[in-house]
């Protein structure tokens, strides 16, 4: 951007004086420095700011918490960050349904509290990303982040309802609803979440919620060898429980197995597990102080953080092949999907090894970002033609998807 | 009317014995599930493998001839209604179980296997496929991943969005592509998720890999009778509140129950309305959950509680249910199935409206649905040799749908919007939100050639229908528009 004080002026105009800064280096996005962050208050103040931005070739990235900033390539250019932080509360929460409504600057451990304190109801989001506490709803959409509960629950796509959006030339949209069943329309969310905020800004959400468990029991197996800990992992999967975590964690060398249900439920099935293929119960405090001890894994520690999926079968071998190389992973056996911290010297070795495990990859933290490679040809060019129909002057964070999209 | 040179190119590619043309034999295709539309394609192939369906497809989009697939025609919103002078691509006999990989959990099949067929496959192994829609005997996995298809058990295990990982995926203008796929989180935007449940617009599923779920230890079903459909209704709502996850929860009003009697005899009790709730996991589990649900029934004023005790008497109850949209014709000479979605704790409410305005047009109307996830199903009965009583049904089932837009539900939970609500769309999405998806299907199929004017309206279409299914004024003004 040639010059700042016109633009601050602009949309000074649009969201006041107020919400228009000067960016600094801390706004960086994966490395390119922008030159102004707004905040809208609403859906009709982003349109106003997009509309702005698309119409002056402005390249706009939107902001959350800031906690997976960097998650996707470096964007090609990025000109404003469009803080979400005023886009907040919580618009509805119908506990009796199941469901709520929440406005994508929202932050998740917002919403958790909100749900938990429901007179009457224990409810909650089933969603646990990496660095949850800070994160934004808008920003665990449009990086599809998910955390432990994932064996289960699945990721934001498989709990979203409904959701509203702005388009790059001020489109405001909504797909889906409020209520947990529904086929109109097109499922635009869809699109949307793990976009990286290339399709449109995401101003408000709609959630498929859970009871909160009466109670949980946790199984520990530990082991010095991956590929028994990933054996153990698959006789789990293939018994008749229904586990809300698996997690492998390495160079622990432990998996953690989490049932949450009612008292016996829980107690039955852990025992279940226990008494056909081994490890040992814990007691609710050991539970509880196990999977505190590993929550931020692997992120905290320096080094690169990669994201990692192969078939659940050919884990095993995969991460046998990685233990040395990693410093510390945490893996979803069942699903084969997983979060690998290494030096960054070790890149190529960590990618050759995804590569001949037939897996995929994404790098979330390092020298480096890469949102992942494109296996097939036709679904990018499907992927550019969706981007094109949406943001055609490419306002919304350029560059970020894969194939530069 | 095609032209021969095209014609002759489509059977070039599919043989003479994978093309109709003849028209006795084309009526067979002429509609789905909904049979009140027709419309006589031009021709009809019968593709074995995914590269004669993108070569079909890639004469299609040269040649600007529209085309529409079709699974088994089961679809109840005409999704599958042919196009007048457009090819339907019948994908029935693709209907290969590729693959089954219980490591992984998965199984890999060709469009044109049913539905039933995937969980019988897998059943003697200990797993079964979830989604269960009550036409899985016939429909496809194909038809179920464009509609989205749900069933009674998805109140527990979800929808088929939820059990799909990946899609060998015919473009548009016939190209190949892979979506999603056996190892997650594919890079780039989820067009799988996009594709599943955008009713056959966006291009051609040959190939997809479900994932497969373990049959649960143990299952127990209760058959609840109450006085009225309100205190079935609450029961549903305190169950819902004491958070316990059924692995169903089916009602039926009293005219349902009996029409059911007629042809299954399943013995249900003579009740205002009949509650089915399946449980199911781990024995303990799922025994005390039983006793807590027996517990609510009884607090909602249930008049009589059944337990299945055994295998038998569990599919007896479920044959009943499943039974409810063929029973119909028992006792009545036609009817209108409805589908539509309000939040669960709307069904006391919207029930009566339901009773009401069936008084005011003096049409009975039975209720059947899938009450845990408030998707509702009233089939509106009437006789279509009086003059005019088929008008009057689609009107009181199109107020049904207003009612449950009111509320702040859907027009559809699994049926699809199809040919048949493609002109409701407005009513619960502005006209912003239609032109974005509009947008989404242009980024796929630019020429408009794949399934066309389904799904989503177009002046064209919703000209042309009478009144009833025009959105008023205040709809499109935005005012239901409220997420
Ligand atoms: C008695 C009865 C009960 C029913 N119960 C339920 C229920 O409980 N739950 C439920 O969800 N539905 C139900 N349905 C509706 C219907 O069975 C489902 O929508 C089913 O998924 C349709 O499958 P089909 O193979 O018959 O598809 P079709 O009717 O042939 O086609 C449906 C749509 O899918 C498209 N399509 C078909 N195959 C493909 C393909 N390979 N690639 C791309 N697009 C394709 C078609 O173009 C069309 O738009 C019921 C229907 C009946 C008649």
């Amino acid at each position: 951007m040639a010059s700042v004080a016109p633009e601050l002026v602009l949309f000074a105009e649009l969201v006041g004086a107020a919400h228009v800064r000067a960016a600094d280096a801390s706004d960086a996005v994966g490395g390119v420095v922008p030159s102004l962050v707004v905040s809208p208050a609403d859906e009709d103040e982003v349109a106003s700011v997009l509309s702005a931005a698309t119409a002056r070739g402005l390249a706009v990235v939107a902001r959350g918490g800031g906690t997976k900033i960097d998650w996707g390539s470096p964007p090609e250019r990025c000109d404003v960050v469009l803080s979400t932080s005023r886009i907040e509360g919580i618009v509805d929460h119908e506990p009796a349904d199941l469901v709520c409504v929440v406005r994508a600057g929202t932050t998740l451990s917002h919403l958790q509290k909100t749900l938990a304190s429901a007179p009457g109801f224990r409810q909650r989001l089933m969603l646990d990303p990496p660095q949850g506490d800070a994160a934004t709803i808008g920003g665990m959409l449009a990086t599809a982040a998910s955390g432990p509960l994932r064996t289960r629950f699945g990721t934001p796509r498989d709990l979203v309802i409904g959701a509203s959006f702005v388009l790059s030339d001020g489109t405001v949209g909504r797909s889906g609803g409020k209520v947990v069943k529904n086929v109109a329309g097109f499922d635009v969310a869809k699109l949307l979440i793990g976009s990286l905020g290339t399709l449109a800004i995401v101003t408000e959400v709609a959630f498929r919620l859970h009871p909160l468990p009466a109670a949980s029991s946790t199984v520990a197996f530990e082991s010095r060898s991956v590929l028994e800990l990933c054996e153990f992992a698959a006789r789990v999967g293939r018994l008749q429980v229904t586990p809300s975590v698996v997690d492998l964690h390495w160079p622990e060398g432990v998996v953690v197995v989490r049932f949450d249900s009612s008292e016996q439920g829980a107690a039955v099935q852990a025992e279940r597990v226990t008494r056909d293929i081994g490890g040992r119960n814990l007691t609710p405090d050991d539970g509880a102080a196990l999977t505190a001890s590993r929550a931020g894994s692997p992120w905290t520690g320096a080094g690169a953080v990669a994201a990692v999926a192969t078939l659940p079968a050919r884990a095993g071998e995969f991460l046998s092949s990685m233990s040395a190389t990693c410093d510390a992973v945490a893996w979803r056996p069942l699903l084969g999907t997983g979060e690998m911290r290494f030096a960054p010297e070790a890149l190529e070795t960590v990618r050759t090894a995804v590569r001949t495990a037939g897996g995929r990859l994404a790098i979330r933290r390092g020298d480096v970002f890469v949102s992942g490679d494109a296996d097939d040809d036709v679904a990018v060019d499907l992927m550019r033609s969706v981007k094109r129909q949406l943001d055609p002057a490419r306002t919304l964070s350029p560059g970020r998807q894969v194939g530069g999209i | 009317m095609l032209d021969r040179a095209f014609l002759e190119t489509l059977r070039a590619i599919v043989g003479d014995d994978g093309m109709i043309t003849a028209t006795p034999a084309l009526q067979t295709y002429a509609c789905d599930g909904l049979t009140g539309r027709r419309v006589s394609p031009a021709a009809v192939v019968l593709p074995l493998t995914t590269a004669e369906v993108a070569e079909i497809v890639r004469a299609c989009a040269e040649a600007q001839v529209p085309f529409v697939a079709r699974g088994a025609g089961t679809g109840l919103s005409g999704g599958a209604l042919p196009v007048a002078d457009g090819v339907v691509i019948g994908l029935s006999r693709m209907r290969a179980i590729l693959d089954i990989d219980l490591d992984n959990h998965q199984v890999t099949v060709q469009p044109g296997v049913t539905n039933l067929e995937v969980s019988k496959a897998v059943r003697p192994l200990g797993y079964f496929y979830a989604p269960d829609p009550s036409s899985q005997q016939v429909c496809t996995i194909g038809g179920n991943v464009a509609e989205n298809s749900g069933g009674a058990h998805c109140l527990k295990y979800g929808f088929t969005t939820h059990h799909v990982l990946g899609a060998t995926f015919v473009t548009a203008d016939g190209r190949i592509a892979r979506l999603g796929g056996a190892v997650r989180d594919a890079a780039g935007y989820d067009l799988l998720g996009m594709v599943i449940g955008s009713e056959g617009t966006l291009g051609i599923v040959t190939e997809v890999v479900l994932r497969i779920v373990r049959v649960p230890e143990s299952t127990e079903t209760v058959l609840a009778a109450f006085a009225t459909m309100g205190d079935a209704g609450e029961a549903v709502s305190r169950i819902i509140a004491a958070g316990i996850t059924p692995a169903a929860i089916e009602m039926m009003d009293r005219l349902a129950i009996q029409a059911c009697e007629e042809i299954v005899h399943a013995g249900y009790p003579d009740c205002g309305a009949a509650l089915i709730v399946e449980l199911d996991g781990p024995a303990v589990e799922s025994a005390a959950f039983l006793r807590d649900v027996l517990d609510i029934c009884a607090a909602s004023g249930a008049t009589e509680t059944r337990v299945a005790a055994s295998e038998a008497e569990r599919a007896l109850i479920w044959k009943a249910r499943k039974a409810a949209f063929a029973s119909m014709g028992r006792i009545s000479p036609n009817y209108y199935v409805q589908d539509g979605v309000i939040p669960r704790t709307r069904l006391r409410d919207v029930l009566e409206q339901i009773g009401a305005l069936s008084a005011t047009y003096g049409l009975r109307v039975a209720n059947v649905f899938h009450a845990g996830d408030g998707n509702l199903h009233p089939l509106v009965l009437y006789d279509n040799s009086e003059p005019g009583a088929g008008e009057r049904a689609l009107q009181l089932a199109g107020l049904i749908l207003d009612a449950c837009i009111t509320a702040g539900g859907s027009i559809t939970g699994e049926h699809g919007v199809g040919s048949d609500k493609a002109c409701y769309m407005p009513k619960m999405f502005s006209p912003g939100s239609i032109s974005v998806m509009g947008r989404v299907r242009d980024a796929f199929d630019a020429r408009d050639l794949c399934n066309p004017g389904k799904a989503l309206p177009t002046p064209r279409l919703c000209g042309e229908v009478p009144g009833m299914y025009r959105p008023h004024a205040i709809e499109m003004s935005g005012l239901a528009e409220r997420l």
